[in-house]
């Protein structure tokens, strides 16, 4: 079959479904993974639909915000970096363990790989993560709980004097920090004040604070600062992470896991 | 005060960005003892290799009675009086003791080569070499042929050599690692005999009881940096095992929880000529550490399960069943994989591309028939990419390589295979730091996927930061076995150099 005439049949497909997973059109159109991922991206850069984690829906007015994001947060590679940093994460946690999961699309990834877990007790302020430990093939088992306050429309997540109020009657064996910007002479940053001021609870109600973010966030500054370099003990992150950042964490006695996935 | 008869200042030696000695200074005067201790990779052997001058500082200088002098070879350290004692025996087999004892000293006096003993009364030369030997209280027979002597036999023909020299300072490495404790003493009892005559003998060790026994003075050498000189009035175990170990930094290994309870490898009683009893178990997504001092059997009892050389009894267990590893083909159609210490030696082939280093343990027809050339030529190039292995293309020659990344193709190779136990010795020994984070995160990769891991190494913090349990081998046995968060730097120490 060309490419054309696959395309074509995506489109047919989608515009029934709405939605549609790589896997199922893989199987429909009998080729490969690979060229089925190739093909909704190039119908996504026709802007005939939007690329997503495993898949790809119809654009919507809603969802518009999506596009805005860069290039490399829609790619292929950066979904892959995210799905391994949530299987880290999963090797982490111990049973029976408390876990707090902040605002981001890396907590996202780790709810979708924890979310079998039976005996644990998950707490998050983003609707994202919430769906995302909801929407496994089984019915979600272990105990989620969200802290009220106010919606952000963007970025789907609560905040407030509210949510940080109920945050403090919690505390968390975990908690996993999903930052926006890095670098060794500052140390991190969150972009907005709502995810700012969220985090700085969390932290003082946690034992530990894991940092999760892919290697686009190194080297980059944002506005509202959460501590320097040294403040955080544990950091997951993708592969490319700039090398002095490895040769850093390690001289400082840091733990840093990367996405290696070549075995 | 004692005349200093050998000075070194600043002392700095780089390998690949790696500081092998960082400005170390040494004083050591006539007629003294003096012991440089420390742990494998403190940079002691690149200590005497400077001064042998088979290295070059690459800053520092060197003193000799106060003169300035620059070492190129082992020939000038002798002209210079050094003598050095290599941890590698350095004999002809296929001549006699006698003859081995003093070919030194005929080739520096007489300039000639191999032809030397034809023209030699061989019949004189033995009768005196009984005599030094005798004089030693070694109880060996000049006439002997080298070729036929033990590992421990050979350390004393080349320590009887070096103190049959005019040599006023002789520099030993590790001379105590592999012979036995009467042998010891004798060792010893020589070193009071030499220093009277005022020689100064430099002993390179990783033993509390080396210095103990012997020692008028003790420097000890961590991660290539000097951390103290002292007498041995001033000796304290605790404060030396401290100044050894360092700092725990077990913190910032990536160690996940992937350890369940199968048991997936299994060793029963396994008895060869070096190894006494070694039952071991791994399990399931653990990485059993094993550590020891050189000559604790540890690489050994590797080659032995990966199939290079036969056990005399015992049994090896792989998922409960049986089996019978006789060579490595064997081991690796079983899924054990073997990263060895030694890359220059077993693992790479330095005239090949790095591809063919990469495909170098994959059947030969599978290699040509069934697997599309360039399409493998893809994906490697794509997990160079991955690694940060720099080279163009995976059709470079393997020798442009960082040590950091020949150890990274190493990997990759056995990444390409079925295996699921990993056999890992000394992995991360003389290479760059962002090397090091990329093969410990490997490893996770490794076990996340189901796999077990073997780790042999001499770096404690790694040991403690990466093992679930941790195996310590002293003479060939399992001395103690050890759970790694329950244990510190100091008691692996304890076990480690008191022995």
């Amino acid at each position: 079959m060309y490419a054309e005439e696959r395309k074509k049949r995506i489109k047919r497909v989608l515009a029934e479904s709405k939605s549609i997973n790589v896997n199922t059109l893989s199987q429909l159109l009998n080729v490969s993974k690979v060229t089925i991922r190739r093909d909704l991206k190039e119908l996504d850069e026709e802007g005939v639909l939007i690329k997503t984690h495993g898949g790809a829906i119809l654009p919507d007015e809603d969802l518009v915000y999506l596009n805005d994001r860069p290039s490399y947060e829609n790619s292929e590679d950066y979904d892959h970096g995210l799905e391994i940093i949530g299987k880290i994460a999963k090797l982490i946690i111990d049973d029976g363990a408390s876990v707090f999961l902040c605002p981001g699309r890396a907590c996202e990834a780790i709810a979708t790989s924890i979310r079998e877990k039976i005996k644990m007790r998950v707490v998050t302020t983003d609707i994202n993560v919430l769906i995302a430990l909801a929407s496994g093939d089984q019915r979600c088992k272990m105990t989620v709980t969200i802290p009220g306050g106010e919606l952000d429309h963007t970025s789907l997540s609560v905040s407030g004097a509210i949510t940080e109020q109920m945050l403090d009657t919690m505390f968390f064996d975990y908690a996993f920090i999903d930052v926006d910007g890095v670098t060794i002479e500052r140390g991190y940053f969150a972009e907005t004040a709502a995810k700012y001021s969220t985090i700085k609870k969390v932290i003082d109600h946690s034992n530990q604070t894991i940092i999760v973010c892919d290697h686009s966030r190194f080297d980059k500054q944002s506005m509202y600062h959460l501590g320097d370099i040294k403040s955080f003990g544990k950091i997951i992150s993708t592969e490319k992470i700039p090398q002095k950042y490895k040769e850093f964490y390690f001289n400082n006695n840091i733990q840093l896991f990367t996405t290696f996935d070549v075995y | 005060m004692q005349e200093v008869v050998l000075e070194l200042k600043g002392i700095r030696k780089i390998f690949n960005k790696v500081v092998a000695l960082d400005d170390v200074d040494l004083v050591v005067k006539k007629g003294e003892v003096h012991v440089i201790l420390g742990e494998n990779g403190a940079g002691k052997s690149t200590l005497v290799n400077v001064l042998g001058g088979v290295f070059q500082a690459n800053s520092g200088s060197i003193f000799i009675n106060s003169k300035k002098v620059t070492i190129h070879n082992t020939q000038q350290a002798f002209a210079l009086g050094i003598y050095i004692v290599f941890q590698e025996t350095n004999l002809f087999d296929h001549y006699s003791i006698g003859e081995n004892l003093f070919i030194g000293t005929i080739l520096n006096k007489r300039g000639l080569r191999y032809s030397i003993f034809s023209r030699i009364n061989t019949k004189r030369l033995i009768e005196r070499a009984q005599r030094v030997l005798d004089e030693l209280g070694f109880e060996l027979d000049a006439s002997v042929k080298v070729g036929k002597l033990n590992f421990a036999q050979k350390r004393m023909v080349e320590i009887a050599r070096a103190f049959s020299t005019e040599a006023r300072i002789i520099v030993m490495d590790e001379p105590t690692s592999s012979i036995s404790q009467k042998e010891k003493d004798i060792l010893y009892h020589n070193f009071n005999v030499l220093k009277k005559r005022g020689v100064s003998i430099i002993l390179v060790t990783q033993l509390l009881q080396d210095v103990i026994s012997v020692a008028d003075n003790i420097t000890i050498l961590r991660d290539g940096v000097k951390q103290a000189t002292f007498s041995k009035d001033e000796f304290e175990t605790e404060k030396v095992i401290k100044w050894m170990s360092g700092e725990d930094y077990r913190n910032r290994y990536p160690k996940l929880n992937t350890l369940t309870n199968k048991v997936v490898f299994e060793t029963k009683n396994l008895n060869s000529k070096i190894l006494t009893d070694i039952n071991i178990k791994l399990h399931k997504g653990e990485i059993l550490g094993i550590t020891g001092l050189v000559g604790s059997g540890r690489s050994s009892l590797a080659k032995y399960i990966f199939g290079y050389e036969k056990f005399r009894e015992g049994s090896i267990l792989i998922n409960q069943k049986e089996v019978n590893i006789k060579s490595p083909s064997v081991a690796m159609k079983y899924g054990i994989a073997y990263i060895p210490d030694d890359r220059a030696k077993y693992g790479v082939f330095k005239n090949m591309s790095i591809l063919d280093n990469l495909l170098s343990n994959q059947i030969p027809f599978l290699r040509n028939i069934l697997i599309s050339w360039s399409e493998q030529r893809d994906t490697l190039d794509g997990h160079l990419e991955m690694l940060d292995i720099k080279a163009s293309s995976t059709m470079d020659s393997i020798e442009i390589l960082s040590e950091g990344n020949k150890q990274k193709v190493m990997l990759l190779k056995w990444l390409s295979k079925d295996a699921n136990i990993f056999i890992f010795d000394e992995p991360t020994a003389g290479i760059d730091t962002t090397s090091k984070v990329d093969i410990y995160n490997l490893m996770a990769d490794l076990l996340r996927k189901g796999a077990s891991i073997i780790l042999l190494t001499s770096d404690i913090n790694e040991l403690l930061g990466l093992s679930d349990r941790i195996l310590i081998m002293n003479k060939g046995a399992i001395i103690k076995t050890l759970e790694s968060k329950d244990t510190s730097i100091e008691e692996i120490y304890e076990y480690l150099v008191k022995v």
